[in-house]
């Protein structure tokens, strides 16, 4: 049960770790390798972007659950409450929609990928395999935002779903780029 | 009914495949009287060309214009044009693309991958130039720390000249030229112009190792649009305007690598090819036996159209 | 024209009714796939392609490298230096924050990294000093900015990434207007400060204690001397120089100041997990952008712009006004992608440099950082300074002025953007 919990608490944090550790420690060895051991190293590019891919999806999880993706609320904050509710019921479906018709073309996609296969020229492997995170990633998405729900009416069903409600400055949190 | 197929390239307009295409559409918009209307997309604006092979086959763009070492992943048997010398002359390419080789290689590219090559395009040399010293003969290669794209066969071939190639994308390139992460490169000799390369790689070395094909391809998505009238005019339009930009390019080489050495300051230097070739010839030999019976079939065949 | 007016009201109603960002950009390509009828796949392929280009991996080790930075105690010696130098002049501490975001600047790649890193310990002085809380906010939010001007720069990596500029000139197209900004912001801080009569409480200038606080920070001075020296020198890439600074910045903290800990280090890791979540916006984003050429926006644009006026400085003041209305509601990486497409041609046409088109849209972005609802380098102060996002919004507004007045500079003298890149690499080539 403690495994569980956990991995629900970090799955997607975790793995989106350990894919920023690989592209540092990648780019790093193809810079040392080439400039201290003067050879070239043909496996850092592909790794790096495979990893890159990962954690972008497995952060994108995470942001559904940490309520960081970037979404603009003013309009739906000045709404009376049962409105505003209303509206990100309204928005999160979209969302959900997005999500689904994402996992259904992704399909569609690794569909043609499993059909007509290709190799990185590289690294040699099969483009199918890290592809599927499209799927993988979208479907996260998906359960993150109907577990967002789950628990906010297990809450008590009030105020907006899937928003902090703790402190005033909601929601909208520091993007950096 | 007016059917529109739009073309995808990641030079821009003024490029060769920019130039190609401007040909192609004026051929195909003729022979069709109008029923098909191309669109030519510049500048990766509608897929980038790695991605152009996969964006055919899932029928998002109806043609695409890829050099045939991009092509590779999706199709390893592409890899026999990317050999180092596989080609002797151009006559010799000439014959294997108009004649049988050409067709077996479209069809088998058909029937493995769903794409249509409508026309192999000119022939284009890769011309190879470096930042450190003029290149005579291959012992100057040694060391060298080139640029190559990220293909099995041209990193083998460079290590087989004694250079040391280091794979980078192309959009690390220019950069990395510039401020000397890599000695040198080999490209299309126009592209050493256009992306004035020759400012900082005062040697230019013509070796004419690779051939470098820029095929047109069209989905079948697209294909299964046309009539089967249609299909033919298209077909013929992508032909001829092959042959007749062929024509063109052949004239242009020869005026560029000028224009590279008197406005652009490089000094060229046309070693001799033995050692190049013999070198080339080992890879030839062990790619094809790492690849397996077809690719060696396919090898021999064009081996025999030389004779 | 009528289908892209429906794509236009689509994105618009998605967007207030609060659908995240990415996934109303998503709806909003699909519609348009919809109308022209391409299969939807092509969402698929960019949702995995549109990240793999190896520049991106820019943002997330620039943020991450930013954030061991200031956790392992970098930052706070550029603020020492800073004092030392600007200290005793009216407004000390605001013309101090400036300063400090400019010397980060010059080894961050992010101007919201930036704002963190430096605000976090300002602010609170500022506080200390009597300072109005809102202008205190509005320094940092604006100096922040200019971590994405000062290279290296995520956004001229971007830039140069779909444009096909040379990112060596972009970054040290940006060194001038950086320093040109940087005054004018002083100048703002200066003005106010001393209508304000806020305090110069540190110490008049004087070499011993400056020179001393140079020493004590020559770890982190060191930093931009290696990315830049190291990009400039051949040893690395621009791209590559985000990896060497994370190691920089780790073998800093942990061997030379001691300040990190493998618990900070995890924090980084997390906190840039977050950030790199949101790139997925990219991946719609792209989609997008590919399908503005089957629709043949650039053309129209162009078309309909240089119907208008084809001066070159007209045509930039246009394009500076519809970016910086964008940026009010748009994310700078997805403008940048979604525009340069748009309008780069078209400038290129009428003899504008896209070096200097570069440095113009990463300025734009920084107005972006500073407007609301979306502004990033708003958001970050006000979490801060811990007021509100609309009491910044105000007291930002003389800072957002000195950054239109220095675009309007860069646009006016073009020669101030490109001396320096076409003096070391020659001039710009003929395409
Ligand atoms: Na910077
Ligand atoms: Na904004």
């Amino acid at each position: 049960m403690g495994v569980l919990r956990w991995l629900e608490k970090h799955f997607e944090e975790a793995l989106c770790c350990i894919a920023l550790s690989i592209i540092a420690v990648a780019v790093i060895s193809q810079v040392l390798a080439r400039y201290v051991f003067e050879i070239a190293l043909h496996w850092t590019e592909e790794t790096a972007a495979i990893c890159m891919v990962w954690a972008v999806y497995m952060g994108a999880s995470l942001c559904v659950r940490e309520r960081f993706h970037i979404r603009i609320l003013v309009a739906v904050q000045s709404l009376p409450t049962r409105m505003g509710r209303y509206t990100i019921f309204m928005a999160d479906l979209a969302w959900a929609a997005f999500s689904i018709l994402m996992i259904r073309v992704s399909w569609d996609y690794l569909a043609v990928l499993w059909k007509f296969p290709s190799h990185s020229p590289s690294l040699g492997i099969n483009e199918f395999y890290p592809q599927t995170i499209l799927v993988i990633g979208y479907g996260l998405m998906l359960v993150r935002l109907i577990q967002t729900y789950v628990i906010w009416y297990r809450d008590g069903a009030e105020g907006l779903p899937g928003m902090l409600v703790e402190d005033g400055d909601v929601a909208d949190e520091e993007h950096l780029f | 009914q007016e059917i529109t197929m739009n073309v995808g390239f990641g030079a821009p307009e003024d490029s060769l495949y920019g130039r190609f295409g401007a040909i192609f559409e004026e051929l195909t918009e003729e022979y069709t009287g109008g029923t098909v209307d191309v669109r030519l997309r510049c500048c990766n604006q509608v897929s980038t060309e790695d991605e152009g092979f996969r964006a055919m086959q899932l029928g998002t763009v109806d043609g695409f214009f890829i050099t045939a070492n991009n092509v590779s992943p999706h199709w390893p048997l592409m890899d026999v044009t990317v050999l180092p010398y596989i080609f002797q002359n151009t006559d010799h390419l000439a014959r294997v693309v108009d004649g049988e080789v050409g067709d077996f290689i479209r069809a088998q590219l058909l029937e493995d991958t769903g794409v249509h090559l409508l026309s192999f395009g000119p022939a284009l040399y890769r011309d190879f130039y470096n930042s450190v010293r003029p290149v005579n003969t291959m012992a100057d290669m040694d060391g060298l720390k080139i640029r190559t794209p990220n293909n099995a066969v041209m990193l083998a071939t460079f290590e087989a000249f004694g250079a040391n190639p280091v794979p980078l994308a192309w959009s690390e390139t220019p950069t990395a030229l510039q401020t000397g992460t890599v000695d040198g490169g080999d490209n299309g000799t126009a592209f050493i112009r256009d992306m004035s390369f020759y400012e900082f790689m005062p040697n230019l070395v013509i070796l004419e190792h690779f051939v470098s094909m820029a095929p047109l391809f069209a989905s079948s998505t697209f294909m299964d649009r046309l009539s089967d009238e249609q299909r033919e005019q298209v077909m013929r339009a992508a032909i001829d305007a092959g042959n007749q930009f062929s024509e063109e390019v052949r004239t242009e080489t020869e005026e560029v690598r000028q224009w590279l050495v008197t406005e652009g300051g490089m000094t060229r230097t046309d070693p001799d090819r033995a050692d190049f070739i013999a070198a080339a010839q080992t890879v030839q030999q062990s790619v094809a036996a790492e690849r397996g019976q077809e690719f060696v079939d396919l090898v021999n065949m064009i081996n025999a159209a030389a004779e | 024209m009528n289908e892209l007016l429906l794509l236009a009201i689509a994105f618009v109603v998605l967007t207030l009714i609060g659908v995240p960002l990415f996934a109303a950009v998503g709806l909003t390509t699909a519609l348009a796939l919809f109308l022209i009828d391409i299969p939807f796949t092509l969402l698929a392929q960019t949702g995995y392609t549109s990240l793999t280009p190896f520049p991106l991996l820019t943002i997330p080790l620039f943020v991450l490298a930013g954030r061991l930075m200031e956790t392992g105690g970098m930052a706070n010696r550029m603020i020492g230096i800073a004092s030392k130098l600007v200290g005793a002049y009216r407004g000390s501490m605001g013309l101090v924050t400036v300063f400090a975001c400019m010397l980060f600047g010059a080894l961050s790649g992010s101007g919201p990294a930036t704002t963190a890193a430096i605000g976090s310990a300002t602010v609170p002085a500022m506080k200390k000093d009597g300072y109005d809380v809102p202008f205190a906010a509005a320094i940092t939010a604006s100096a922040g900015a200019l971590g994405s001007l000062i290279p290296p720069s995520n956004l001229m990596i971007i830039y140069g990434l779909v444009s096909e500029t040379s990112i060596p000139r972009l970054f040290l197209a940006g060194i001038v207007p950086g320093f040109i900004v940087t005054t004018l912001l002083m100048m703002t801080t200066y003005i106010i400060a001393r209508r304000r009569g806020y305090g110069g409480g540190g110490d008049p200038f004087t070499w011993g204690p400056f020179l001393e606080a140079a020493w004590e920070g020559k770890w982190s001075i060191g930093a931009p001397v290696l990315i830049m020296g190291g990009i400039y020198g051949g040893i690395f890439t621009p791209t590559e120089a985000a990896g060497v600074a994370v190691f920089y910045a780790l073998f800093v903290g942990f061997f030379i100041y001691r300040e990190l800990t493998l618990r900070k280090l995890l924090e980084a890791l997390r906190f840039t997990a977050l950030l790199t979540g949101i790139l997925i916006l990219l991946t719609p984003t792209l989609a997008f952008g590919q399908l503005t050429a089957f629709y043949d926006v650039p053309a129209a644009v162009q078309a309909g712009i240089t119907s208008i006026t084809t001066s070159p400085f007209l045509v930039l003041l246009l394009i500076g006004i519809f970016y910086i209305f964008i940026g009010t509601f748009m994310e700078s990486l997805a403008q940048i992608v979604l525009f340069t497409a748009v309008f780069l041609p078209l400038v290129v046409s009428i003899g504008v440099d896209p070096v200097l088109f570069g440095i113009f849209t990463v300025i734009t972005c920084e107005i972006g950082f500073l407007t609301p609802p979306l502004g990033a380098n708003l958001t970050i102060a006000s979490r801060i300074s811990k007021i509100s996002l609309e009491r910044i919004s105000v007291a930002v507004l003389p800072f957002i002025g000195a950054y239109v007045l220095g675009m309007i500079i860069l646009i006016t003298f073009p020669d101030l953007t490109l001396f320096l890149p076409n003096w070391v690499y020659g001039p710009p080539s003929v395409r």
